[in-house]
């Protein structure tokens, strides 16, 4: 394999070849990020309904059911019990990723 | 662009459960098939249903075999995340031209371990969970999905390698460019299938706004046991809902929309619908706001009143504005037919928006076959011939040639094989039959008017 094929450099050329990542893209991964930080904070005390996580976070109920269905999905929450109204989410032990 | 060039009897165009349809139908004829698909899995929209009316069958555990069968089958070639450039009369048969999109991962070395999507880093909704779940910019298109390949969406990439460090087979290939395709195709089969009117297409129903006004198709994700939230939850702040609508033709029988016909399917996926809820939420209200309800089919009419006697609240009622509260309810100022058009206050705390069916291409961007008005595709003869289309050698089938139900796309595709496979004469390599008598001359007999196999009656014509 010569320098050029490695993988690596295929992923640079292109790219070089269609211009930088938006702005807008990388606040999205940054505020997802920081989503994902503020749940795992409020779930270290315990499992938690949706609009418990809004109300200790700050952050609006649709993002976090948006993000923890995510978080659900990629394996580093799952559902713990409900209360009639609402599910309760906790953390996973290990987190996968 | 990479450029190939390659020969087969029949090119069909979408791979929903007509497209698939019509490619096993002719390939266990023996005819050699390239089914081509845009998205990165076959299925269509049957794959993304919960269950399925009247039978309430599971809707993957009867697509994806199909789905499986035409992956495998000796005599089909499938080709998912291609576009259809063109296809163009070339003497007896057709020139088309396709681009097979860089998926930046080589098929042949992608094992589907899905480490890839375990390492991206960049989250976005999906757009097969209605946007509720989310995927990565590296991805499997979904669990059931054929072929289970990973792609990655290169306008979500934000090109940290992860991807290619994690993958165990080094598929990840962003040096893929689009290849660009020639097909030689004696026969087409257009299986474009459907899209559901716009959620947002009736602006005094808040769809697209009010996060729980959502889409029959959103409802089947919550409906699946893979969906989403792995029940059904509703979308402004995870509540299980105790009290759920559904507003009827939310997109069709209406002229100011451009759809003023019936979109058939409607009445019979809510009642579904309604059903399954009342076994996933026992305890909810469920009310039907309709204004007839068309149940069209052999045991349909039972199934709505099944539907009845499970406690479904239907109101005959027209919903003439919705609005949402600050906590997510929705208040429906609703006219109720059944008392003189008295005008009633509904609350609600999620509603579903049972959306017509309306195209799922323009298939003028790439073949001259007659539309109708709407913008399906039209048969000279849509009484006698509803697979027939305007141009020799080409058939059509299912929700391209206007709404139906799942029954009725596999019996049309069908059809339309039995059509391209009478157009097309005996399969190469296949035992000649006795002669009888019957002389198969395949001949133009002017233009856009028919190409006709002598000895039989049925045949493809324009
Ligand atoms: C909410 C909802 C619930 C439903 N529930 C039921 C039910 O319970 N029972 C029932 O019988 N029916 C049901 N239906 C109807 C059912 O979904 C359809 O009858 C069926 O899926 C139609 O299949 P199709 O192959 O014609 O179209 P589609 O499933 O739309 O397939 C068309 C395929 O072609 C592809 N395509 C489009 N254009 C191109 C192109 N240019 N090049 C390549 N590929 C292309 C598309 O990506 C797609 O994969 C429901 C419909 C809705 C909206
Ligand atoms: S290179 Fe792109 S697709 Fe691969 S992990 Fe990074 S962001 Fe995801
Ligand atoms: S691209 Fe590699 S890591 Fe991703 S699913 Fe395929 S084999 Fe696994």
């Amino acid at each position: 394999m010569t320098a050029v094929d490695k993988p690596r450099n295929k992923m640079l050329e292109l790219k070089e070849r269609r211009g930088p990542v938006s702005s807008a893209l990388l606040e999205s991964v940054r505020q997802n990020n920081a989503v994902k930080s503020a749940i795992k904070k409020s779930l270290a005390g315990g499992a938690m309904t949706v609009p418990e996580i809004a109300e200790a976070s700050g952050m609006p109920t649709k993002t976090i059911l948006w993000t923890v269905t995510a978080m659900r999905k990629y394996g580093s929450v799952v559902e713990d019990s409900t209360d009639g109204s609402y599910v309760r989410y906790a953390l996973v032990a290990k987190d996968p990723r | 662009m990479i450029e190939q060039r390659i020969d087969i009897d029949a090119l069909v165009v979408g791979a929903g459960i007509a497209g698939l349809q019509s490619a096993l139908d002719l390939a266990d004829r023996g005819y050699s098939v390239l089914l081509v698909e845009r998205e990165a899995s076959i299925g269509g929209k049957m794959i993304a249903l919960s269950k399925v009316f009247p039978t309430m069958d599971c809707a993957s555990c009867i697509t994806t075999p199909r789905m499986s069968s035409a992956a495998h089958h000796d005599n089909i070639t499938t080709w998912t995340y291609t576009d259809v450039d063109s296809i163009t009369p070339d003497g007896a048969a057709f020139t088309a031209k396709l681009t097979r999109k860089a998926r930046y991962v080589d098929e042949d070395l992608c094992i589907g371990c899905r480490l890839c999507e375990y390492a991206c880093p960049v989250e976005l909704p999906h757009e097969f969970e209605g946007n509720m779940g989310a995927r990565r910019a590296a991805y499997i298109p979904f669990g059931t999905a054929i072929p289970q390949k990973a792609l990655i969406d290169i306008d979500g990439c934000v090109y940290c390698g992860k991807c290619e460090k994690a993958c165990p087979t080094d598929a990840i290939d962003f040096g893929q460019k689009p290849v660009s395709v020639t097909v030689h195709a004696r026969s087409v089969v257009i299986a474009t299938g459907f899209e559901t009117t716009p959620l947002d297409a009736k602006k005094e129903y808040q769809g697209g706004v009010a996060a729980n006004v959502i889409s029959a198709l959103d409802m089947e994700r919550l409906l699946s046991p893979n969906g989403p939230y792995g029940r059904v939850l509703r979308p402004s702040d995870g509540k299980i809902p105790d009290n759920v609508a559904y507003v009827q033709c939310a997109g069709s029988r209406d002229e100011t929309l451009g759809v003023p016909y019936c979109s058939r399917v409607c009445c019979m996926y809510a009642i579904k619908q309604t059903m399954l809820l009342s076994g996933s939420l026992p305890l909810a209200d469920i009310t039907v706001y309709y204004m007839d309800i068309r149940a069209f089919g052999k045991g349909y009419e039972q199934f709505y009143q099944t539907a009845r006697s499970m406690g479904i609240n239907f109101v005959k009622a027209k919903v003439a504005r919705i609005e949402e509260e600050p906590n997510g309810d929705l208040k429906l100022r609703v006219e109720i037919i059944e008392e003189d058009g008295r005008v009633s206050e509904m609350a609600h705390d999620l509603v579903v928006l049972s959306v017509g069916l309306k195209p799922g291409d323009d298939p003028r961007r790439f073949i001259g076959v007659d539309l109708d008005q709407y913008g399906f595709v039209a048969s000279p003869e849509p009484k006698l011939d509803a697979t027939l289309t305007s141009m020799p050698g080409v058939a059509a089938a299912g929700t391209a040639i206007g709404p139906k139900d799942i029954v009725d796309s596999i019996m049309e595709a069908s059809a339309a094989a039995t059509k391209v496979a009478t157009y097309l004469g005996p399969p190469p390599n296949s035992p000649q039959p006795a002669d009888d008598g019957v002389q198969i001359d395949i001949r133009e007999i002017e233009a856009g008017d028919a190409l006709a196999v002598a000895g039989h009656s049925e045949v493809l014509r324009g």
